[in-house]
């Protein structure tokens, strides 16, 4: 039996979600930690959480807890369960299309425009002189990848400022994806978001973004079929993640584990009470992610299991090895969704003015990479591990060389605004 | 002769108003039998907040009902600039305004203009014939109202009433309340209370009256009826009978221009969404915007809010809650009599079970939780003989305040910043603190 670098990795996958990262010291166990979390749950700061972890050769550990009895029903999550994986879609799709790469069907440093011929003549919005100018170099594929487009995110899922808020108005890949009456399919998105300027000049900085819903739209048109059959069939397929799709048939509908937001008092409550209540941001009341969705959105509108999630971490952890033996990217385009990918340029704490909880972390392309104290983003020995986290408080983390990865899943939408103060003053830290 | 003679009642006026100006005397936690040492840690906690950059600025105070025994504040009115705020600084009290609403009720019950039986539709007869849709949800068939909707009911926010949805209102009749712009005083043709009032009987309750809990925009009702009865506007009225009286000078609906200065702004957490501004002048590493209720701190309010309208300094609301841990009186002034305080501080909510209060304090509190005319009752049980007694009685405001009064041993505490939604309503661990520092 291997030994079980419990504390690290507990600590890893803390660290990897930011919003309760704090939590984690240097010598807490797991066992501490997980002691944390259930007061957490029992204190009615989270409806849930599963944790697993895994290493190369399979399951390690899988905790699922839940709020018992409380006026707000709360189902304990299993691992077979469906939750909404927000944010944490994004990276399925860079990992796609660096495997169309791989097959010589696009390449990195190709002009979106050649696929995407709308956006080709697309402004960058000048904040000064509050006119579009064009812009000094084409977006390339690349520049998806990595968020450098230029795009920014709808104000409906975290984005700010005026480009922003024109594509909550405009309907571009909000809260409609998620949830909507009428589809609207990604060309006709595309079209839109053309009329619209860029938020910053292609390659200037890394802005969290939409810009992986244009590189959903992009990889259709290369594949010539829809984006949401391309990846289960290139994808989720061949990795046998069975239960990830952007819509869950009518017989898995009471899969889905509903979303929650806080609930804030405006007077004081002496005791504990569940700080959170079911989401209610859609369209239709009780509405879940993968029932409905309005658009495919590559960016937030998968779903997913546990026991998918499992398998995605050991197919990482085993260098991308299929169970055919085949490895699902070469060499060099492994190494890149394992390594930095920004340019120095942006400086050293390239995320950070977007993400500012990522501080010195990098961006490879598709997942985030947190250093070793003392570590660099050009010397990957020098990683502590790599993750990519969600709005509803979920993340996942590896570190290959130590063969250990985990998935953390909670469904409390806008968590990290709520979640930190109360758990300051409740847990006594 | 004529011009001395006035002379000398201005002066004896003057004299009689030093006479009534009551002051906080100045103690030590050790003079009025607190241990120093760990009444610091309040400070501790807060200035944590304050320097971690999670709130503005902070200013707290506890009290005895003739002494100021402790306090200790940090910031300034804004982030980055301004006065250093203190007792003395003016906040939006906004839900602490209600305590005060119900103090004036309590006051025409004394005088026989009101009881608290009366029926609401006495003064608005729009509210005869209620509907509820229980839970606030329009998915399940409305009923009618089991029973009137009186005082009593309103004091103790078990009417039916609901909030908006952002002061925790509940259901589609919440969400109804947002999009009609319930009690704001700022739609055309409900620009008064009585007006906003008459419009908010149209819309159905949430739950029967007097069945359950439910925090509301009921004391904002109280303060229309007030109006009614009294023929003076709100703030004029709590002015007259609360305000002069006991010499709460920093106490207003409406900030006047030249107290601007001395009042906190409002802030709200950043998210990642909407992220603070480096301020690279300051050592503080601030996690707070500017927050939208920012702008009620200049704003003319078409009318006086009895829910939420208030602005204060700490002193003045300690003067205020020393009164009523005083019993009614205050330095020789007499708000309300002794049996006028029992009234006031009883439980208003004796029908109801652990409950009714479930969905407004959770699973927890809900079965200690108890509401008084105007403010929450905390019950503890004592071992010995499974007997119930209050704890203390307490309440807060959305933008972070709070305060409770313990009225077996007198002591008060107030706290204040300004940050919207409230995040750190630690009044029950600040109350532990100050409960643990007694030196017995």
């Amino acid at each position: 039996m291997k030994s079980l670098n419990s504390v690290r990795s507990v600590c890893l996958y803390l660290l990897a979600l930011g919003s309760i990262g704090w939590l984690a010291t240097a010598n807490a166990s797991e066992a501490e930690t997980i002691e944390k979390l259930d007061k957490l749950v029992a204190r009615g700061f989270l409806p849930h959480y599963q944790l697993s972890t895994v290493d190369s050769e399979g399951v390690r550990s899988y905790r699922a807890k839940a709020y018992v009895d409380g006026l707000v029903n709360i189902t304990k999550p299993q691992p077979e369960s469906l939750f909404a994986m927000l944010s944490l879609s994004k990276p399925f799709t860079n990992l796609l299309a660096l495997r169309m790469v791989d097959l010589g069907l696009v390449k990195l440093e190709d002009p979106i425009e050649k696929y995407l011929p709308q956006l080709a003549d697309v402004k960058v919005s000048d904040i000064v002189s509050s006119v579009s100018v064009p812009s000094n170099r084409k977006i390339t594929v690349s520049d998806l990848l990595l968020h450098t487009a230029g795009f920014a995110q709808n104000t409906e899922l975290m984005g700010l400022g005026p480009i922003a808020e024109r594509y909550r108005k405009n309907d571009i890949f909000g809260l409609h994806c998620l949830y909507g009456k009428e589809q609207q399919s990604l060309e006709a998105i595309i079209d839109k978001l053309a009329a619209l300027p860029l938020q910053t000049a292609p390659g200037a900085a890394f802005k969290y973004s939409i810009a992986t819903d244009v590189l959903a739209a992009l990889l259709q048109v290369v594949a010539n079929k829809p984006f949401e059959k391309l990846i289960a069939e290139e994808l989720f397929l061949p990795i046998g993640m069975n239960s990830t799709a952007f819509s869950v048939a009518n017989d898995k509908r009471d899969d889905l584990l509903p979303l929650y937001q806080p609930l804030v008092k405006t007077y004081p409550v002496p005791g504990d009470y569940q700080r959170y209540q079911p989401l209610s941001i859609f369209e239709k009341k009780n509405a879940k992610v993968g029932e409905q969705p309005g658009c495919i959105s590559a960016g937030t509108g998968l779903v997913s299991s546990v026991e998918d999630m499992q398998i995605f971490l050991q197919f990482l952890l085993n260098d991308m090895r299929l169970e055919n033996g085949e490895r699902y990217l070469s060499g060099v385009l492994l190494k890149s969704f394992l390594s930095h990918q920004l340019s120095s340029d942006l400086g050293a704490s390239p995320l950070s003015r977007s993400l500012p909880k990522t501080k010195k972390d990098g961006l490879s392309y598709g997942l985030a990479i947190h250093l070793q104290d003392g570590g660099v983003l050009t010397d990957p020995s020098t990683y502590d591990y790599l993750y990519w986290s969600g709005f509803s408080g979920s993340g996942f983390w590896f570190n290959a060389d130590k063969s250990i990865g985990g998935i953390f899943v909670s469904q409390l939408f806008n968590s990290d605004q709520f979640l930190l103060p109360g758990i300051a003053e409740n847990l006594g830290h | 002769m004529k011009v001395k003679f006035y002379g000398f009642l201005s002066i004896l006026t003057m004299l009689s108003a030093s006479a009534m100006a009551f002051e906080f005397k100045s103690s030590t936690p050790e003079k009025s039998g607190f241990d120093g040492n760990q009444l610091n840690e309040i400070k501790a906690k807060f200035d944590e907040l304050y320097f971690d950059g999670r709130i503005p600025n902070y200013a707290v105070g506890v009290y005895t009902p003739d002494s100021l025994v402790y306090s200790a504040a940090n910031g300034q009115i804004g982030v980055g600039g301004g006065e250093a705020v203190n007792l003395d600084t003016i906040y939006w009290l906004a839900s602490m305004t209600k305590p005060i609403v119900s103090t004036a009720i309590i006051k025409l019950v004394e005088e026989g203009k009101l009881s608290l039986d009366d029926k609401l539709s006495k003064f608005f007869p729009e509210f005869a014939d209620m509907l509820v849709a229980p839970g606030g949800s329009y998915d399940t068939t409305l009923q009618s109202a089991k029973s009137e909707i009186t005082l009593r009911h309103l004091i103790s926010h078990t009417s039916g009433l609901t909030y908006w949805t952002t002061v925790t209102g509940v259901g589609d009749v919440a969400e109804q309340y947002d999009e009609l712009g319930v009690m704001q005083c700022s739609v055309e043709g409900r620009q008064s209370l009585d007006s906003d009032v008459r419009f908010l009987a149209q819309l159905p309750l949430i739950a029967h009256p007097g069945e359950s809990w439910n925090y509301s925009l009921s004391t904002d009702v109280l303060g229309a009826i007030i109006e009614q009865v009294t023929g003076k506007r709100l703030g004029v009225y709590l002015n007259e009978i609360i305000f002069q009286p006991l010499n709460m000078k920093n106490t207003f609906f409406e900030v006047p221009k030249d107290r601007l200065a001395s009042t906190s702004q409002i802030y709200t957490t950043a998210t990642a969404a909407q992220l603070a501004t480096i301020d690279v002048e300051s050592s503080i590493d601030w996690k707070i915007i500017p927050s939208p209720y920012d702008a009620i701190r200049t704003r003319i309010p078409n009318c006086d809010s009895g829910g939420g309208g208030l602005f204060a300094s700490v002193n003045d609301y300690a003067k205020y809650l020393a009164m009523i841990a005083n019993g009614g009186e205050l330095d020789g002034v007499r708000i309300l009599s002794e049996d006028s305080m029992t009234l006031h501080l009883q439980d208003q909510t004796t029908k109801m079970l652990p409950e009714a209060f479930r969905r407004g304090f959770g699973d927890d509190a809900s079965s200690y939780m108890k509401f008084a005319a105007g403010f929450g009752r905390k019950m503890v049980v004592n071992k010995e003989d499974n007997s119930e007694s209050v704890d203390y009685f307490f309440w807060g405001g959305a933008a972070n305040t709070f305060f409770w009064v313990d009225v077996d041993n007198g002591t008060i505490g107030v706290f204040a910043t300004q940050l919207a939604p409230s995040l750190y309503n630690f009044s029950n661990t600040i109350e532990e603190i100050v409960d643990q520092a007694q030196i017995k």
